[in-house]
């Protein structure tokens, strides 16, 4: 008898170990599926990719070893993730750093002195990050030590001030180099108290599951914001009435899906070393009021104003009364959050960004939050201890305040958002009636849900009905949900199975699977390079997390002496004669204006001219001159023309960055046809109605004279004047884009024609563009409408990815490669068409073009 | 229980539970977590708590440590009486 009753706790501890250590197997095999996934969509970068399989590895250690050792692990796998995503040199600098700003904290001098020393050491490192002072590492540790140090150094000083929690050596370096922020510059401000209070506070398999239960969220919601991002935005400026204004507000809001998808991420990672942590975001698109949100979205945030604001400012304001005090501490909370995510921007970027639109959108959200905590001052919100049965009064009254939340938050993000005030407010005056409504919806509905409530009380009193206690999914629930939605995004992931379903499918994962930038980026990125467009838009996570990418600034061709401003419509120009270093490069200008070698202005006998009419990427932007696709087009040529025959080949780069379109026609006028070229050769591009628009926005801003009557007329039916705002003069003309760029195609070769040249138009495509778009193709058609021998470049990059033809990730401009790739494809095309380019057959049907090409290169 | 904690919990549940029967408030019951007190509901529990047992708690005791649960809100008053 007495054998039995011991036996049972040791086979109970037995059962127990065997149960825990299947729990382990368990969530260690749902994260090897998460990590599945993460490589088969390309979640973030591959750097994340690499440090899952490290945070998978480190798991399966981690978990079996005693729970004392478990911190210095974490510590030391976290030192790790620095070293394999920075590597070694790269990864010293970040921990001596990180180690040197932890020592100040705990020099043995009174607080306040330490705070000076690091507001000191701080000033120097801005210093350093604006470049006034040379830093010896990398710029690519700005962003992530920033990342890790911004925020999380002021709340351990204050943590040390108020001796909250513990510190040692080791909860120091797992706190601040915490292992996923080393993949992450935008991360949440995760208190250091919480991170070692509710370090295993709970049970460890719980805080597992729940851990790779919102991994799992978080990479949902980032293939939702890719849909989101790559299939619903909307560009402001084609905003017309109030449906696409419904539409560009709503897009704009889901793009925080971004956001939140990441943090999830992050805070599920951290779970999986035992950081019971809570929640980062909590249904925040259903937030019903204004302080709700602002609990509900960003919570870390919120509770880092909280602790280190609000309380200090509200206690010692209490004097003033609870409006008082209330108000005058959330004005400061609100100010506060502007001002921090600006210099939250200076870590990641090395620049203030401070605009009014943004400092409007936290005053209008300040003062909504704080109208809301005054009338839930007066009325207080229903609190339960669980979850409240539902009535019909209550469902309503709730949905009405929701939807009243929603509506408000949505144009406020729109606003927030848009490119300017101007911009915003343009939009606004296109939705007519409709806008009126909208804007007249959210009190409408808040007031009603107001009178709903009070039908509730009447109807069933004060008691909120039954308490239903919330119930959290049990363990066996969640990881077959996880593991189940992981198997099938996996599987999704394969063509076999996305091309078996519906055409809808496919176009879909595909899109899950787009890391790219979508259009609008795209062209907001190409127009950095001209218009030194670098004030990203903080909601704009795709282009901000590129830029932060990109070391640091790189020097526009307008900030050059190789650049002169002509104060005219076509803007700048190229100066002759000039010779600098520029992208890596030589940037010869020759006496014409052109980079290219030199030519007379008379034609030389026998010899057949193209001019080649472009902007950056025919100039050859980021790329060496002897690799340019023109070049090497010109001597692919005459290498293929028999000495015998008596004729050669010139063709004369006119490529000029931020020309494209109506600047092109005046150059064509001015400058090309005193070269007497035999053809003109128009190097078109996706952006060619958008730059034109772009151009004769700028003219109107700057009051420039535009040569060109029938854009006087279409100014006039857009209601466009002299000295409006560019973002709105393009809003205007956006229904008159086909019609301008038609008419831009008329005139070249109406011009060309008038000359006796021979008008050619060439798609010129990007490095990243990949098969034929539906706009190349509408360009391609008014081009031949307009007259032009139509000649598309779209496939030249076949079989290649954009990194190896594209200058850099945040450069497509084509490389070497890519212009070859260019050429190649140009020469065949010309030899197949040159009837009708040259008049007659001058060259034989190449053997190879692109032998004859490579052949050159090896020379 | 505790005077303490018995005047704290008729605050709570008249001041943000009204409704609920005594039973459901626990000395465990997680107050912040549980989103029971937020940042207006904790400031307004502090100067109740200062008020009735004439004590004075700084800003950064009202967390989740000394206000979280009623056990931690009458450790806290206890400290300072």
């Amino acid at each position: 008898m007495t054998e039995r009753v011991d036996a049972i706790p040791v086979a109970a501890g037995w059962r127990e170990t065997a149960v825990g250590l299947a729990k382990t197997a368990v969530v260690a095999g749902e994260l090897a599926l998460l990590v599945l996934v993460i490589w088969r969509y390309a979640i973030e970068s591959e750097a994340f990719l690499q440090l899952s399989m490290l945070a998978l590895g480190g798991f399966v250690v981690h978990a079996s070893l005693p729970r004392t050792w478990r911190m210095p692990f974490f510590a030391l796998l976290s030192v790790a993730s620095v070293f394999l995503v920075f590597g070694l040199v790269s990864g010293l600098w970040l921990l001596a750093l990180g180690l040197g700003l932890i020592a100040l904290s705990h020099l043995p001098i009174p607080w306040a002195g330490r705070v000076v020393l690091i507001v000191a050491t701080a000033g120097v490192l801005v210093l350093m990050r604006i470049g006034r002072i040379a830093a010896p590492w990398s710029e690519a540790i700005w962003p992530i030590l920033g990342s890790m140090f911004m925020f999380r150094l002021i709340i351990y000083l204050y943590d040390l001030k108020h001796e909250k929690s513990s510190f040692s050596l080791v909860r120091s370096v797992s706190y601040f180099f915490m292992l996923p922020n080393i993949c992450f510059p935008l991360f949440p401000v995760i208190d250091y108290t919480r991170f070692n209070k509710h370090h295993y506070d709970a049970d460890e398999h719980e805080i597992y599951q729940r851990g790779i239960h919102w991994m799992f969220r978080g990479i949902v919601q980032l293939l939702l914001y890719r849909l989101v991002y790559h299939r619903l935005t909307v560009d402001p400026a084609e905003v017309v009435g109030i449906a696409s204004f419904i539409h560009y507000s709503l897009a704009t809001f889901l793009l925080y899906l971004r956001v939140s998808g990441l943090f999830h991420l992050i805070v599920g990672m951290l779970l999986l070393f035992g950081f019971n942590l809570h929640e980062t975001h909590h249904l925040y698109y259903l937030s019903s009021s204004f302080t709700d949100f602002w609990r509900r979205i960003n919570i870390y945030w919120k509770d880092f104003m909280v602790k280190l604001f609000y309380y200090p400012i509200r206690f010692q304001l209490r004097r003033l009364g609870d409006v008082g005090s209330i108000v005058l501490s959330t004005i400061i909370v609100f100010a506060g959050t502007w001002f921090l995510h600006a210099y939250q921007w200076f870590w990641l970027r090395g620049d203030m960004l401070l605009e009014w639109h943004d400092a409007l959108f936290w005053a209008i959200l300040a003062g909504l939050v704080i109208v809301n905590s005054l009338y839930e001052l007066r009325y207080p919100p229903p609190r339960s201890l669980g979850r409240t049965a539902w009535n019909g009064w209550r469902f309503a009254a709730t949905a009405c305040r929701t939807l009243g939340t929603f509506t408000v938050i949505c144009l406020l993000w729109s606003l927030w958002s848009s490119d300017s005030l101007a911009q915003w407010l343009h939009m606004v005056a296109t939705t007519g009636s409709g806008g009126l409504a909208l804007f007249a919806a959210p009190p409408a509905l808040l007031w009603l849900a107001r009178w709903l409530r009070l039908r509730e009380q009447q109807a069933v009193g004060t008691r909120k009905g039954t308490i239903v206690q919330k119930r959290q999914p049990s363990f066996r629930t969640s990881a077959g949900t996880v593991a189940a939605g992981a198997v099938i995004l996996v599987a999704l992931s394969h063509p076999t199975f996305y091309q078996a379903g519906p055409s809808n499918l496919g176009m879909l994962v595909q899109t899950a699977q787009n890391t790219g930038l979508n259009t609008r980026d795209q062209a907001l990125l190409d127009r950095g390079y001209y218009e030194h467009l670098l004030a990203v838009n903080r909601q704009n996570s795709a282009l901000r997390e590129l830029f932060s990418r990109t070391r640091g600034h790189r020097e526009m061709i307008n900030e050059t002496p190789a650049w002169r401003d002509r104060g005219d419509f076509v803007g700048g120009e190229l100066v002759p004669g000039v010779e600098i270093q520029f992208r890596d490069h030589p940037l010869k200008i020759n006496r014409w204006g052109m980079r290219d070698q030199d030519y007379e202005l008379d034609k030389p006998p026998g010899v057949f001219r193209i001019a080649a009419l472009g902007a950056s990427a025919l100039m050859g932007w980021g790329a060496a001159v002897e690799d340019i696709f023109e070049a090497r087009f010109e001597s692919a040529l005459n290498a293929a023309m028999p000495p015998s025959a008596g004729i050669r080949f010139e063709v004369l780069n006119f490529g000029t960055p931020s020309s494209l379109g109506l600047r092109q026609v005046v150059l064509l006028q001015e400058k090309v046809v005193g070269f007497h070229p035999d053809a003109v050769f128009y190097f078109g591009q996706k952006q060619d109605p958008k730059y034109t628009m772009d151009n004769i926005a700028y003219a109107v801003l700057k009051g420039r004279e535009i040569p060109f009557a029938f854009v006087h007329q279409i100014l006039d039916r857009a209601g466009v004047e002299t000295g409006m705002a560019k973002d709105v003069v393009e809003q205007r003309l956006a229904p008159y884009r086909d019609e301008l760029i038609r008419k831009t195609y008329g005139e070249m070769v109406a011009m060309s024609q008038t000359h006796g040249i021979t008008p050619v138009w060439v798609y010129l495509p990007w490095a990243n563009e990949t098969g034929i778009s539906e706009s190349a193709l509408a360009l391609g058609r008014y081009a031949q409408e307009a007259g032009f021998i139509v000649i598309p470049l779209s496939g030249a990059y076949e079989g290649y990815g954009p990194h190896e033809v594209q200058v850099a990730e945040w450069d497509r401009h084509p490389n070497a490669l890519g212009h070859r790739l260019l050429a190649e494809t140009l020469y065949r095309e010309v030899v197949d068409r040159q009837e009708e380019i040259f008049g007659r057959m001058l060259l034989d049907r190449p053997r190879n073009a692109a032998l004859t090409l490579k052949e050159r290169n090896h020379e | 229980m505790s005077d303490v904690k018995q005047k704290a919990k008729a605050f709570i549940l008249e001041k943000f539970l009204q409704g609920a029967s005594e039973d459901e408030l626990q000395d465990t019951t997680p107050l912040i977590t549980s989103g029971i007190l937020d940042s207006l509901g904790t400031v307004a529990l502090v100067e109740y708590l200062e008020e009735t047992f004439n004590i004075t708690i700084k800003a950064h005791e009202a967390d989740e440590d000394n206000l979280g649960t009623l056990n931690d809100i009458e450790r806290l008053v206890q400290s300072k009486q």
